[in-house]
């Protein structure tokens, strides 16, 4: 084992306290993590593009500042490199939503999260593979080739946000951007081993974040400790104009929150248990980890109690109306006119504009991203609008209040993230439903846009990582934080380190 | 697809089951209150970025394919 491989194993935020110390320059840091990038694409294919040239660029801009002393004032984790969904765009840098209707796009701005990590001197190391547009819970739907999972690469990472979560859990990045529809960024956290943060809906700004179904989408944190990803969505958080669904307000004091909670003191701390989130359909394997994880909370002096949320048991087939829907809507823009690509009629048919846009849709968009589309139009038929689309709009609201019933008897709602661990490739391919129901614990938060996150909670009897997932009101999210780190401590007091010391990293020996 | 188109109207029966009359739609799970941003200049996207990925472009303006059917 190298200095170099050492290195990449620190947590981001013992990577930047050895930058204000002057240890290691970021660009020493960016060099080692894309020596393993190098090392590990070939196995693992977390990554679209590694954009190493504008990565060693930032670093030596961060460093030149550093040297001068200009970097105070500069978030803590500056200079620290960082890994971005292909869902986010980024200026110059190709960016393709794993899509072969954007394949080989540029985009000419940068999201507001770009603009702020640039602006903190985080250079970016990449762009990571997901499910087409977001869609999917695997990243097979990627049209560039799945992602594979670092605790066994037969195994599918989770989805959408595989390629983040694989990156980091494989060394490749200390942090990762995701975005969370349905639980993208919670449930590729949970099959990993990482951590994954689903922000309050409207606590991070999604200008430049491509569109999915937009009262769903939130851009979120994915790092290896529960402490890193409370700093990046310091960084990430906030108001933003450019966003009309970001909320006028600070990012809460999450990153308090999270130095509080390795204190493991929760005494005074009420946690929910969500009785319609366990039982069938959840592996034991996966339950075991969870029963003993909410044995640890107790331990440190939270108060369990079981919570009630009776609609619950309709926020999968509600989102089924939802998030197609509003896919149908927003994919409509790639029409072949001002970007992406464009496919002309064979000889024979029509030039015509609207038979362009016929051939390039079924050109550039797979398969399940035509699924969703052909659903979502079929549910927003004229005529049954409001019966259709406008129930499930209904179900949103009685979610949100049994969110609220149980935040009055509970400061944090826990549940596992997914009910089971990693899946082979192709085992749930040809069933959607049973892809689905991954995300059945997930799509709660993002119907009633809470905060929610996932941290590992050990292996389960396969010895594949199990999620445990925290979910607090909305606009609270330090609330999460702080059980969230103090488990974390308890859990890795318990294995004497990281959940991670029990992956096999064979790429990281080979790497230089 | 049929099956498919089966499993959506599953689901709409299944939101309509507790999808009544009494309950309030959301469309934004936080709710906000429209509100209008600083009236300040800002320097927008050049003409030549907003046209760099376009398929096909003539005079600084998109070029599309012809909107009306008829003779090819």
């Amino acid at each position: 084992m190298t200095e170099a491989n050492e290195l990449v194993k620190l947590t981001a935020a013992q990577m930047a306290e050895k930058i204000r110390n002057k240890e290691v320059s970021s660009r020493e840091l960016v060099d080692a993590e894309l020596n393993v990038i190098d090392a590990a694409e070939p196995d693992i294919h977390a990554f679209l593009h590694v954009s190493a040239d504008e990565a060693r660029a930032q670093a030596d801009a961060f460093d030149a500042k550093n040297a001068k002393g200009e970097t105070e004032g500069l978030p803590e984790l500056a200079g620290v490199p960082i890994a971005i969904k292909d869902m986010i765009v980024t200026k110059g840098i190709e960016t393709t939503a794993a899509s072969k209707i954007l394949e080989g796009w540029i985009p000419p701005y940068d999201a507001t999260v770009i603009t702020k990590l640039k602006a903190a001197g985080m250079p970016l190391l990449g762009k990571t593979n997901l499910d087409e547009f977001a869609q999917g819970s695997s990243t097979e739907h990627s049209a560039f080739g799945p992602t594979h999972n670092p605790w066994d690469t037969s195994r599918v990472p989770g989805g959408s946000g595989g390629g983040s979560a694989s990156a980091v859990a494989a060394f490749e990045a200390p942090l990762a951007l995701g975005t969370d529809t349905g639980g993208s960024i919670r449930q590729p956290g949970s099959l990993t081993g990482t951590v994954g943060v689903k922000p309050t809906y409207g606590g991070v700004s999604r200008f430049g974040a491509i569109a999915m179904a937009s009262s769903l989408d939130q851009i979120g944190p994915v790092s290896r400790n529960v402490l890193d990803s409370a700093l990046l969505q310091e960084v990430i958080g906030g108001h933003d104009v450019r966003d009309s669904t970001s909320i006028p307000m600070d990012v809460p004091p999450i990153v308090k929150a999270a130095r509080e909670g390795y204190k493991r003191d929760l005494k005074g701390m009420k946690v929910g248990l969500v009785k319609q989130l366990g039982g069938d359909g959840y592996q034991p394997g996966v339950e075991a980890r969870f029963n003993e994880a909410v044995k640890l909370l107790q331990s440190m002096g939270a108060e369990v109690v079981e919570v009630d949320c009776p609609h619950f048991d309709y926020a999968l087939a509600a989102y089924y109306i939802v998030m197609p829907s509003e896919v149908s809507s927003n994919l409509a823009r790639y029409d072949g006119m001002r970007y992406g690509l464009r496919v002309m009629p064979p000889e024979g048919v029509p030039q015509t504009a609207a038979n362009m846009m016929a051939y390039t849709r079924e050109a550039g968009f797979g398969d399940e991203v035509k699924r969703r589309i052909i659903l979502g139009i079929y549910a927003l038929s004229a005529g049954y609008y409001d019966a259709w689309y406008g129930s499930a709009q209904k179900v949103r609201t009685l979610i949100i209040d049994d969110f609220k019933k149980a935040f009055e008897q509970a400061d944090v709602l826990i549940a596992p993230t997914s009910p089971t661990t990693a899946f082979k490739f192709g085992e749930k391919m040809n069933d959607p439903l049973t892809m689905y129901m991954s995300d059945v614990a997930t799509i709660p938060a993002n119907m009633a846009g809470t905060p929610a996150m996932s941290i590992p909670a050990g292996l389960s009897d396969d010895g594949l990582p199990v999620g445990f997932q925290f979910m607090a009101p909305q606009k609270h999210d330090e609330q999460m934080y702080k059980p969230a780190a103090a488990l974390e401590a308890a859990l890795e007091e318990q294995w004497g380190g990281p959940v991670w010391q029990s992956l096999k990293t064979p790429w990281l020996d080979s790497a230089k | 697809m049929q099956g498919e188109l089966n499993v959506i109207a599953d689901s709409i029966n299944k939101v309509q089951e507790v999808a009544s009359d009494d309950v309030e739609p959301t469309a934004n799970p936080v709710p906000l209150e429209a509100y209008l941003r600083p009236d300040v200049p800002e320097t927008p996207l050049r003409r030549e970025d907003a046209l760099a990925g376009a398929p096909a472009t003539e005079s600084g303006m998109f070029v599309a394919p012809r909107i009306l059917g008829g003779e090819a």
